[in-house]
C-alpha cells in the first residue's frame, strides 16, 4: 500500500497539536515558573519575578518540605517492601494450583475498584476509630485495655495507620502484574527442575524470581509514580489541616500553590519547583531501576 | 443510488432544521439577561438551597436568570485561574478574608453601590472594619453567614453536673473551677472535649488573651516563642486541661468525634465556632439546649472577652462583569433581609444583616457577647498563615495535648523548628 505522507500528517496533526497544548505547554510553563515568583498560579508571565534557583534552595531549607520528602521516602521504601512482598506472595500462591483462583484474585483486587475516598473512610471509621473501630473492639474483647486505647489517628501512629491502609489497597494491583508475569513463564523450566529434584522454594528463587526481572522493573516504576503522586490518602487522613505525619510533597505543593485553610500564604513558584523536583525523583528512580535490572540475555 | 440521494437530502434537511432551531434558541437565550455566579457551596447543602431560593426570587422580580455553578469549597483554588482565563463570571463567594486578600485584584470596589443602597449600615461593624482594613479602605466584599467563636456548652448537662448560671466562667480560674466541679461532681460527664484539628483554637485563644493578636503574629513570624513567657504559661495551662482530666479521655479526637460527644451526652463544653451547634445536630441528630460563653480572660492579659475569632463568607463582584449592579443587587438580596434570615434559620448561623435581630435559638447565647466583640482574631489566631510552619505548630500542639511534650519542650521545639 502506498504511503501518503500528506494524509499521515493530516491525520496525526490534530492529536499532535492537542498533545502539545494540553501536555507539553503546562510542563514547560511549570518548569519556567519554578525559576520565578508570582502571586497566583495563573498570573501572566509579565508579572513574574525571576529568582533563579532560589525556589529550589529555599525548598531544601524548608523543614516541612523535608518532612514531606521523608514521609514519601518511608512510604516508598517500607510500603514498597510490604506491598511487593505480599503482591508476589499472593501471585505465587495463586499460580500454584490453588482452588477458586479467580475468586481469590477478585477478592485481593477488590480494594482497587473501590474509590480511594470510600476506602479511606472505611479504614478511618471502621478499623482505626479509637472508640468503636475493629482494632479497638478486638483488644477490648481480649481485655487488653491499654492496647484498646491506642489512638491510630494522632501523633506518630497516624503515619503508620495511613501507610498500612494505603499499602493494603495497593497489593491487589501489583499482584495482578506479578500474576501476568508468572503465567507467561514457560512451564518447561519448572518441569525440568521438578525432574531434577528442585522443590517449590528452589524453583521460586532460581526460576521465577530471575525471570521476573522485567516485571520488577515495571512494578518499581509504577510504585514510584503512585507514591510520588501520593495525595488523596494524605488528604483523607488530614482533611482539615495537613499535618507533619501525613504531609507529602504533593500535598505541600497543593498547599503553597493554592493556599489552604486559614489564609496561608501562596507561593506558586516554589510549588512549581516541588513539581519539577518530583519529576526528577521519578526520573532518577526510573534510571536506577533500569541500571539495577538490566535487560540480560534471558529469552523465553 | 436513488435511495442514497433521497437519504442525503433528508439528512441535510434535518441538519438545516436543527441548526435553525438551535439558532432560534440561542437568539432567545441571548435576549434574556443572565448572571453567572460561582458558589462555594455544594447544591445539596442548606446554604445552597437558600441561595437558590433567593436566585429564583431575584429572577421573578427582575427577569434576570442567575446561573449558579455549585463549585463547593474548591472555588478557592479555581476562581483566580478561571478569571485570568477570561471565564465570564459576575460574582463568586468564599471566606470573606480570602475574597479580599487573595482575589481582591479581580473585584470591583462596591463603595458607591453600597452607598446608593445604604448597605453599609446593614453590615456588622466588626466585619465591615475588617473588610475595609484588608481592602485598603475599599469595600470589596459583601459578608454573609458570619461566625463567632467561643465555648459552647450543653445547658442540660451543665445542670445535670450540678452547675448553675453562676458557674458560667468569665476568667481562666473560673473555667478551671467549673471543670473541677464537674469532674468531682460524680456525674461521669467530661467537662470539655476537643478535636485534633482545633487544639490550635484552645492554645491560640489562651495565648491571644495574654498577648493580643498582633503579638501572636510576631511570635509566629519572628519565632519568639522562647522570648515570650506567656507562650509557655499558655502551654502549661492548656496542657493542664488534659493532664487534670478535664478533657474527654478521647480528646483530641479525630474528625468531629470530639464535638459529637456533646450531642451524645458525654461531654459538656467545646471551644468552637458558631457553626458547631448545626454540625452536631447534623452528625448526632440531637437537639442540644445550647449555652455559650466567650473564651475566658486571663490574669494580667492584654485582651479580655472582647476578643474573638470572627469571620464570615462573602460575595465578591468581578470588575470585568458587565452586570456589576445586577450582581450586587442579587448578592444584597442574600446578605440582607428575608434570605439572610432564612439562611440563619436553615443552618443555625448568625444573621448578617444588622436589621435581622432574631438569632436562631441554638446560637442565641452568643448574641450579647458577639455585639461586644471589638477585637477580631484571625482563625486560630494566625497559626495557619505560614505555609512552611503551620504543620509544625499543629504537630507540637497535638504533642502538648497528648502530653508527649512538656510545655518547655513544646516551646523549644517551636522555637527550633524555624531556625
Amino acid at each position: 500500500m502506498k504511503k501518503n505522507k500528506t494524509m499521515i500528517i493530516c491525520f496525526t496533526l490534530p492529536a499532535t497539536i492537542v498533545f502539545l497544548v494540553m501536555f507539553l505547554y503546562p510542563v514547560i510553563r511549570t518548569a519556567m515558573m519554578s525559576f520565578f515568583t508570582m502571586a497566583s498560579v495563573s498570573d501572566s508571565m509579565s508579572t513574574w519575578e525571576f529568582v533563579g534557583l532560589a525556589n529550589y534552595a529555599e525548598l531544601l531549607k524548608t523543614s516541612i518540605f523535608m518532612t514531606a520528602m521523608k514521609n514519601m521516602l518511608m512510604i516508598w521504601l517500607i510500603g514498597g517492601i510490604g506491598v511487593i512482598f505480599f503482591a508476589l506472595l499472593f501471585a505465587v500462591i495463586l499460580t500454584n494450583g490453588v482452588r477458586a483462583k479467580s475468586f481469590w484474585r477478585a477478592i485481593i483486587y477488590l480494594p482497587n475498584i473501590i474509590s480511594a475516598v470510600a476506602f479511606a473512610n472505611m479504614w478511618i471509621y471502621y478499623i482505626f476509630q479509637k472508640r468503636f473501630g475493629m482494632i479497638h473492639n478486638i483488644f477490648a474483647t481480649l481485655g487488653l485495655d491499654k492496647l484498646a486505647r491506642t489512638d491510630y489517628m494522632n501523633g506518630d501512629m497516624k503515619f503508620w495507620s495511613l501507610l498500612i491502609a494505603f499499602s493494603f489497597g495497593s497489593v491487589g494491583y501489583f499482584m495482578l502484574i506479578f500474576l501476568s508475569g508468572i503465567e507467561r513463564l514457560p512451564q518447561d523450566y519448572y518441569e525440568a527442575a521438578t525432574i531434577d529434584g528442585a522443590n517449590k522454594l528452589q524453583q521460586f528463587f532460581h526460576i521465577t524470581l530471575p525471570l521476573l526481572k522485567g516485571v520488577f522493573k515495571t512494578i518499581l516504576t509504577f510504585w514510584t509514580v503512585s507514591v510520588v503522586g501520593f495525595f488523596v490518602w494524605s488528604q483523607m487522613w488530614s482533611p482539615v489541616n495537613s499535618e507533619s505525619q501525613t504531609i507529602t510533597p504533593v500535598v505541600y505543593m497543593y498547599n503553597i500553590v493554592f493556599g489552604n485553610t486559614g489564609m496561608s500564604e501562596r507561593m506558586p513558584g516554589k510549588g512549581a519547583a516541588v513539581g519539577i523536583l518530583m519529576a526528577l525523583v521519578v526520573l532518577l528512580i526510573f534510571f536506577l531501576v533500569n541500571r539495577l535490572f538490566r535487560e540480560d540475555d534471558l529469552e523465553f | 443510488m436513488k435511495k442514497k440521494q433521497i437519504m442525503s437530502v433528508l439528512l441535510c434537511g434535518v441538519m438545516a432544521v436543527t441548526t435553525f432551531a438551535a439558532t432560534g434558541v440561542s437568539a432567545q437565550a441571548a435576549d434574556k439577561k443572565e448572571l453567572t455566579y460561582w458558589s462555594m457551596w455544594n447544591s445539596t447543602e442548606n446554604q445552597a438551597k437558600v441561595i437558590q431560593e433567593a436566585a429564583d426570587a431575584y429572577e421573578e422580580a427582575t427577569g434576570i436568570h442567575v446561573n449558579i455553578e455549585w463549585k463547593g469549597r474548591d472555588v478557592k483554588t479555581m476562581i483566580g485561574a478561571a478569571l485570568d482565563a477570561g471565564e465570564a463570571i459576575d460574582l463568586f463567594d468564599d471566606d470573606f478574608q480570602r475574597v479580599v486578600e487573595q482575589d481582591g485584584k479581580y473585584l470591583v470596589d462596591l463603595t458607591e453601590m453600597a452607598a446608593a443602597a445604604d448597605y453599609e449600615k446593614h453590615i456588622m461593624p466588626v466585619l465591615l472594619d475588617q473588610a475595609k482594613k484588608w481592602g485598603d479602605d475599599k469595600l470589596l466584599v459583601m459578608p454573609y453567614q458570619p461566625y463567632t467563636t467561643g465555648v459552647w456548652y450543653n445547658k442540660d448537662l451543665w445542670e445535670e453536673a450540678g452547675l448553675t448560671d453562676e458557674d458560667v466562667p468569665e476568667t481562666w480560674d473560673e473555667l478551671v473551677a467549673a471543670c473541677k466541679k464537674i469532674k468531682e461532681g460524680g456525674s461521669g460527664l467530661n467537662p470539655m472535649t476537643c478535636d485534633s484539628d482545633f487544639v490550635n483554637l484552645l492554645y491560640g485563644f489562651q495565648l491571644a488573651r495574654y498577648v493580643g493578636q498582633d503579638k501572636v503574629m510576631d511570635i509566629i513570624n519572628n519565632c519568639e516563642w522562647a522570648d515570650v513567657p506567656e507562650a509557655k504559661k499558655a502551654a502549661e495551662e492548656i496542657q493542664s486541661l488534659f493532664s487534670e482530666g478535664y478533657m474527654s479521655e478521647y480528646a483530641p479526637a479525630n474528625g468531629t468525634d470530639g464535638q459529637s460527644e456533646i450531642g451524645y451526652g458525654e461531654s459538656i463544653m467545646v471551644l468552637q465556632a458558631s457553626w458547631v451547634p448545626n454540625e452536631i445536630i447534623q452528625t448526632t441528630g440531637t437537639e442540644v439546649n445550647w449555652g455559650f460563653f466567650p473564651w475566658p480572660a486571663v490574669e494580667g492579659g492584654t485582651d479580655g472577652i472582647e476578643g474573638s475569632m470572627v469571620g464570615s463568607q462573602g460575595f465578591g463582584i468581578v470588575a470585568k462583569s458587565e452586570m456589576q449592579q445586577e450582581a450586587f443587587d442579587f448578592a444584597l438580596s442574600v446578605c440582607t433581609g428575608e434570605y439572610d434570615l432564612k439562611m440563619a434559620e436553615s443552618v443555625n448561623s448568625i444573621p448578617a444583616d444588622t436589621d435581622n435581630t432574631q438569632w436562631p435559638a441554638a446560637i442565641l447565647g452568643a448574641e450579647p457577647f458577639f455585639k461586644n466583640v471589638t477585637k477580631s482574631y484571625m482563625w486560630a489566631v494566625g497559626f495557619q498563615t505560614n505555609a512552611d510552619y503551620k504543620e509544625i505548630i499543629q504537630e507540637h500542639l497535638i504533642n502538648l495535648a497528648t502530653q508527649k511534650e512538656t510545655p518547655d519542650e513544646f516551646i523549644e521545639a517551636l522555637a527550633a523548628a524555624k531556625k
